[in-house]
């Protein structure tokens, strides 16, 4: 029963026109399905772009800071050798 | 003897995005993915629509929209500005915030007025779909002016208290120019194309 299930429910994702799942994807009207068809892209693409974005920026953030802390201990004063005499 | 082996201690890293900022574009980002999905629908509806605007609807007014998207545009630039003076701790930077909030504070009476003047010409939520995505997209971003204009009043008091910190300022900044942004391309879909 469960394998049935999810057969149909793959073929329905692929196939969308089995279960008329689409409103706008078998519109006769062109504009309607071109303007569906890029505002699905937009919708995909765009919090892919921003998340990728802002881990890139925040990335670039910890390298600077790490570099920033590298440089610090290297500047700092180091001890004069200990003298036994 | 047993010596317990002590774990290395890793140097104290400090904050490096404040917290606020990181959560302010974070929200911003859902906000603009909000705002993408009321244009993708209203994009749809268009298209479907054989006669584009409803005959029997009032026009948009343009014109008076695309002055008052220079007073949007100017807001943000003189935000931007004035947190750079602050950053430069230049005393310019009060003026600079304060004309920010008028321009702002002028965009949303303008607006109201615009709406007056549609809603006696006819345009109401129910009595289009152009009037219900209208009030619907340009109404929400006017909620999320006032909102930031809330903020942008609550930073100027405490840069006038001198109370007033970069990461506040950072955090506002984001959310004012998200506002600022994303009206162009409601302007752009909604009055023009």
């Amino acid at each position: 029963m469960n394998h049935r299930l999810w057969t149909i429910s793959v073929l329905y994702t692929f196939i969308p026109a089995l279960s008329e799942a689409c409103s706008v994807c078998f519109d006769p009207n062109d504009e309607a399905r071109v303007a569906f068809i890029i505002t699905t892209v937009l919708l995909t693409c765009v919090p892919l772009i921003a998340l990728w974005t802002i881990y890139r920026w925040l990335r670039n953030c910890v390298q600077a800071s790490d570099l920033e802390q590298q440089e610090n201990m290297s500047n700092e004063p180091t001890l004069p050798p200990f003298n036994l005499s | 003897m047993n010596v317990i082996a002590q774990p290395p201690t890793s140097p104290k890293r400090h904050q490096i995005v404040p917290s606020g900022l990181l959560g302010m574009i974070i929200f911003t980002l859902t906000e603009m993915m909000f705002f993408l999905a009321l244009i993708s629908s209203f994009l749809i509806i268009k298209a479907r629509s054989s006669v584009w605007p409803p005959l029997d609807q009032p026009r948009l007014p343009i014109e008076m929209t695309a002055f008052n998207t220079i007073l949007l545009l100017l807001s943000g630039v003189l935000l931007f500005k004035g947190a750079r003076a602050f950053s430069k701790k230049e005393t310019s930077s009060k003026p600079l915030m304060l004309s920010a909030i008028v321009l702002a504070a002028a965009f949303v009476l303008l607006q109201g007025y615009e709406w007056v003047a549609l809603i006696t010409a006819g345009l109401t939520l129910t009595s289009s779909s152009l009037g219900s995505f209208f009030y619907t997209i340009v109404g929400l971003h006017a909620l999320h002016a006032l909102i930031a204009i809330g903020m942008l009043i609550y930073i100027y008091r405490r840069l006038l208290m001198g109370t007033l910190t970069e990461s506040i300022l950072w955090t506002t900044e984001v959310f004012w120019y998200f506002v600022v942004g994303v009206w162009p391309i409601l302007y752009w879909q909604v009055y023009l194309a």
